[in-house]
Order: structure tokens, then C-alpha cells, then sequence
């Protein structure tokens, strides 16, 4: 199987089963979209909205459909995923790139207080396409970014007439499979301390969408204390559940991405019936503080390989 | 469960939406188009990116099997496969440990000299350091796939080649097993590997590999292959 690699978004963008043509298209779009939704980039135009904060600003067709799409899932999720955390993310050291916050000693130029009253994030004109976001919050749209730009991608890619394809953003992976075009696609779930293992194996038929959250990965100090970039709206910090990584699988991308990050704020006690109220044919993985792996009763359809009484070891190696 | 100090909302009515009240709009469909724009596709192959070119007719298929044991100590587990012409000539690697593979071998020189000096892998691109890199393997059966084209992904011309898989079983004690595959219209056939240690005592050291064979396919393509996971879904 054919399969095309760059870096782009801060991280691995990867096709299979496209063709060289394709393969250079889904690239295109993610480096286009990464020049307008970091947060990283002074240019793009997330940074001159969050720049603009408190001003009515004019938005591109795509921004405002990415804003309205974060919205619904805001919305749905009763806030537990949030596109607000620009500031807070930055106030928490992760105010750069990734790769150049220093992990054992992280700063910031503004570290932010736990917040402790409503304030109202952005008002959005639909017809003016104008946004405002307020200067307390900031926009940061993270995984959402990167499962929505694969999404549309694919779809993009379907519409053509492409029987099959695979696009991986950093761990967010779209697939589909169409007529009589194969096996399934396989995929591996990763270890949380090592991308070298893998704990589990999916097959994915027709459509699928796939996304894991980890508190592992980006995680760094800030003053001593210990933080990663899975924020808890509910008190601007640092997600502290029992849970280390969720991955959520469905037909489509985005709600994959966006529940993935939900579980594992919410943790596997709340987490799961959670879910099932607003998203029940959402499948899921979830593994916890101490290498349990747990899974929604759904998970079967997907699942190629797994064991899921194991207890995996958690020792970072 | 705590309340959620951004509570969602907002009216559409009017076309605006303030996040501060009910919500009315999440149930709506989005108003705003999404489509990649249709200039991304005329603007250019991005052939930089790639790390192999599908479009090309190739021989057929190469499938090298190997054994895999796990060996429970340190600087051992490591493996790679690649392929040689006749002469000795390097053509491509199939293969190799992502430790290894990615720079690991700065720590430990230890690791996979034979390879590496084969491929120039001190030089390698980072595209074909992420092609080759195989994430730990469970011990059993694994095979994997030479689609008989060359580093470069052009395919190789008829004739004899040598597939070789290097391991570290412990520090510098490896087994290196070799063995000859004949490519081309009529060479369908099956081969077996001849193990050699370094040094010569490293069998006493452990078992990681085992019973590696090669057989060519002509024709077959490697989309009809049985594949490892093509990637995983992991944390970013």
C-alpha cells in the first residue's frame, strides 16, 4: 500500500491508498489550513482575530465555518470541549510551537488566575460574518483543527469518486473504503508513553473516523508543577482524571476528536454514560492511570486485535 | 458534576450569536462552505512529500518472513531488514527498529552497524526514516514486503538480489541472516536465509530471530499484500 509523509500542523500528516496526485492535495490543504488556524503563526488568521479581541472582525468563509462547527460542539458538550482556551493554554506555558516550550521549565508572560466567573466568549455575526472573540478567552481550535481539515479532505476526495483512502493528521485518521475495494484498513492504537507499541488493532470498513487524546504527549512544567494541554474548562487547568488516553471511533472525524478529549476530562466513571446520552454510536477505547483498558460494548465492530482484560504497564519506557 | 463557567449559547434570529444565554443553534446545519478550494488541486505536485510512487509497473512482489522472539535485557530487540543487488550494492530498506532507525544509534553504536553502513543511514531523509520505521513487534511470524523498486522508487531490473535482516541480540552480539531472491518474469520460487553470528559465540546470548525466508510473486502488486497496520491513532 502506497503511502505519502510530511510534517505540517506540527506534526505527521500521512495518506494511504491516494494517489501521488491526491496525496499532494491533502497536503496543500493542510499547510493551507495551518497557515490560518495556528496559533503559533503571527500571520494566520486566528492570530489576528485573538490579536483583534474585543473588535468585530471579519472572517473568512472556511474561519467562520470552523467557529460555527466549534460552537456546535461547545454546545453539545455542555462546554467540556471549548475553542476559548487560547489564553489559558498560553498562561499555562504552551504559548509557542510544541517543540520550543521547555519542558522541565516552561514560562509565560501571563499566567492566568483559575477562572472564577462567567464571561461571556464571542459573539458571532452570521449575516456580517463578523467575530468577536473576548480578550479573556482567545481562540485555540488544537485537535479540532486537525480531525475537521481530514474530514473535509475526505469528503472532498469521496465526492471525486475516490473508492478508497486513508488520511492520518497526527493520530486523527479519516478512512473509507467503498464497493469491493478491499480489506478493511488496519490501524493500531498506541501505547500512551510509546508510539513503538501498540495496544490495540482496529479494522475499519467503509467510513471511519478515529481520534486519541493522551495527557501524556504534550506535557510539560510550569513553576514545578506538572502540565499538559488537555484543559478542564471547568477550572482551566490541567484534565486530572483517571484517565491517561481515550480513543473514540466513528463514522465521521470531528466527533471523535472532540469526544476523546471529553472522556478523558470527564474520566471513565462519568465519562462513558456520558457520552451514550449524547453520542451513542460512538465506539471507545479508554485506558487509565493504572493500564486498564476499558471499551464500549460497541467496540466489536471495530476491533481486529485486542485484549481488553490486560492490564498494559504505565512505566513511561 | 461541577458547572461549566463558559455555559453555551445564543439566538440565531436575528443572525448573530452572543455565547452567553440558551442555545438555539447547535442543531443547525452550518452556513458557511468548508470545501478545499479548488485551486489546491491545480497548484502543484507536492513530489517532495512523497515516499514512494504507486504509479510504478514493477516486477512483482517480494514477502520475507521472519521469526520474532523478544529478548527481555537491554540494548537488544532491535532489527532491520533491507535489500542488496548481486554485487553488494545497497538498493532499499524495507525496515528497521524505530529506535535505530531515528537516531538511536548516536547512544548506541552498537546498534545495527551492518545496516546502517549498507544504507548510509547516518544520511538518510526524514522521509525515509519515517518509512522505514517499524514500532515494536510482538514476538511471533511477521513478514513483510518488497515491492522490488529502489530507494528512489523506480523499479529494479531483473536478476538476483539479496534480502538481509540484521539483529541485536545483545549489545554488540548480532545474528545477521542473508539469502538470494531471483526477481523477473520466471522466478517464481521460495528461498531460505543462512544465519551467521557476530561474534561467533553471540548464539549463546539469546534467540531473536528465526526460520527467515523470502518468496517472489510475479506481477502481484503490494496492494494485494496482507499488511502490518498501515498507521495508529495516538495522542498528539
Amino acid at each position: 500500500m502506497a503511502t505519502f509523509q510530511i510534517r505540517a500542523m506540527n506534526t505527521s500528516i500521512l495518506t494511504a491508498g491516494l494517489s501521488a496526485e491526491d496525496a499532494a492535495q491533502v497536503f496543500q490543504w493542510f499547510r493551507f489550513i495551518e497557515a490560518k488556524f495556528s496559533r503559533f503563526l503571527p500571520a494566520s488568521e486566528l492570530s489576528l482575530v485573538n490579536g483583534k479581541a474585543g473588535e468585530a472582525t471579519k472572517v473568512s468563509e472556511l474561519f467562520a465555518h470552523l467557529v460555527y462547527e466549534s460552537l456546535h460542539y461547545f454546545e453539545e458538550t455542555g462546554g467540556i470541549f471549548t475553542p476559548f482556551l487560547g489564553k489559558t493554554l498560553s498562561g499555562s506555558g504552551y504559548g509557542q510551537s510544541f517543540e520550543k516550550v521547555e519542558r522541565e521549565n516552561a514560562r509565560t508572560d501571563d499566567p492566568v488566575d483559575n477562572p472564577t466567573g462567567f464571561v461571556e466568549p464571542i459573539r458571532f455575526n452570521l449575516d456580517l460574518r463578523t467575530v468577536n472573540i473576548n480578550d479573556e478567552c482567545l481562540f485555540d481550535f488544537g485537535g479540532i483543527a486537525k480531525g475537521w481539515s481530514a474530514e473535509q479532505m475526505a469528503a472532498s476526495l469521496m465526492k471525486k469518486g475516490r473508492k478508497e483512502g486513508l488520511i492520518d493528521a497526527g493520530g486523527d485518521i479519516m478512512s473509507w473504503k467503498s464497493g469491493s475495494s478491499g480489506e478493511p484498513w488496519l490501524i493500531g492504537i498506541a501505547h500512551p508513553y510509546s508510539d513503538d507499541k501498540t495496544i490495540a488493532r482496529l479494522q475499519l470498513k467503509e467510513q471511519a473516523g478515529v481520534a486519541t487524546s493522551s495527557v501524556i504527549k504534550r506535557s510539560w512544567k510550569l513553576d514545578g508543577r506538572k502540565m499538559h494541554h488537555i484543559i478542564d474548562p471547568r477550572t482551566g487547568l490541567p484534565a486530572e482524571s483517571d484517565l491517561v488516553q481515550a480513543t473514540v471511533i466513528g463514522r465521521t472525524l470531528v466527533p471523535c476528536e472532540i469526544y476523546a478529549k471529553c472522556l478523558l476530562i470527564l474520566g471513565s466513571e462519568q465519562g462513558p454514560s456520558w457520552l451514550r446520552l449524547r453520542q451513542p454510536e460512538l465506539a471507545y477505547i479508554l485506558v487509565d492511570q493504572q493500564g486498564r483498558l476499558s471499551a464500549s460494548l460497541n467496540i466489536d465492530q471495530y476491533l481486529d486485535e485486542a485484549d481488553l482484560s490486560k492490564q498494559i504497564t504505565l512505566d513511561g519506557s | 458534576m461541577k458547572k461549566v463557567l463558559i455555559p453555551v449559547v445564543g439566538t440565531l434570529g436575528a443572525g448573530v450569536i452572543i455565547i452567553s444565554g440558551m442555545s438555539t443553534f447547535a442543531h443547525k446545519d452550518n452556513p458557511f462552505s468548508a470545501s478545499p478550494p479548488v485551486n489546491l488541486a491545480s497548484s502543484g505536485n507536492d513530489a517532495s512529500a512523497t515516499t514512494s510512487t504507486p504509479s510504478v509497473k514493477t516486477l512483482g512482489l517480494v514477502d520475507i518472513h521472519y521469526q520474532l522472539y523478544h529478548l527481555d535485557r537491554l540494548a537488544s530487540n532491535q532489527i532491520a531488514i533491507w535489500i542488496e543487488d548481486s554485487q553488494g550494492n545497497y538498493v532499499k530498506t524495507l525496515r528497521a527498529s524505530s529506535f535505530t532507525a531515528n537516531g538511536g544509534y548516536r547512544t548506541r553504536p552498537e546498534s545495527l552497524p551492518e545496516w546502517r553502513e549498507a544504507a548510509n543511514w547516518e544520511n538518510a531523509s526524514e522521509n525515509e526514516i519515517k518509512r522505514v520505521s517499524l514500532p515494536e513487534q510482538e514476538p511471533g511470524m511477521h513478514v513483510v514486503y518488497w515491492d522490488c523498486t529502489d530507494e528512489s522508487g523506480q523499479a529494479v531490473d531483473p536478476g538476483t538480489y539479496v534480502y538481509k535482516v540484521e539483529g541485536n541480540i545483545f549489545w554488540e552480539n548480532r545474528v545477521i541472516y542473508t539469502g538470494e531472491i531471483a526477481v523477473g518474469s520466471d522466478f517464481a520460487g521460495e528461498t531460505k536465509a543462512k544465519v551467521e553470528y557476530k561474534p561467533a559465540d553471540a548464539e549463546s546470548q539469546g534467540t531473536l530471530l528465526e526460520n527467515v525466508s523470502a518468496g517472489f510473486k510475479p506481477g502481484a502488486s503490494i496492494a494485494s499484500a496482507q499488511q502490518e497496520p498501515v498507521t495508529q491513532t495516538r495522542g498528539s
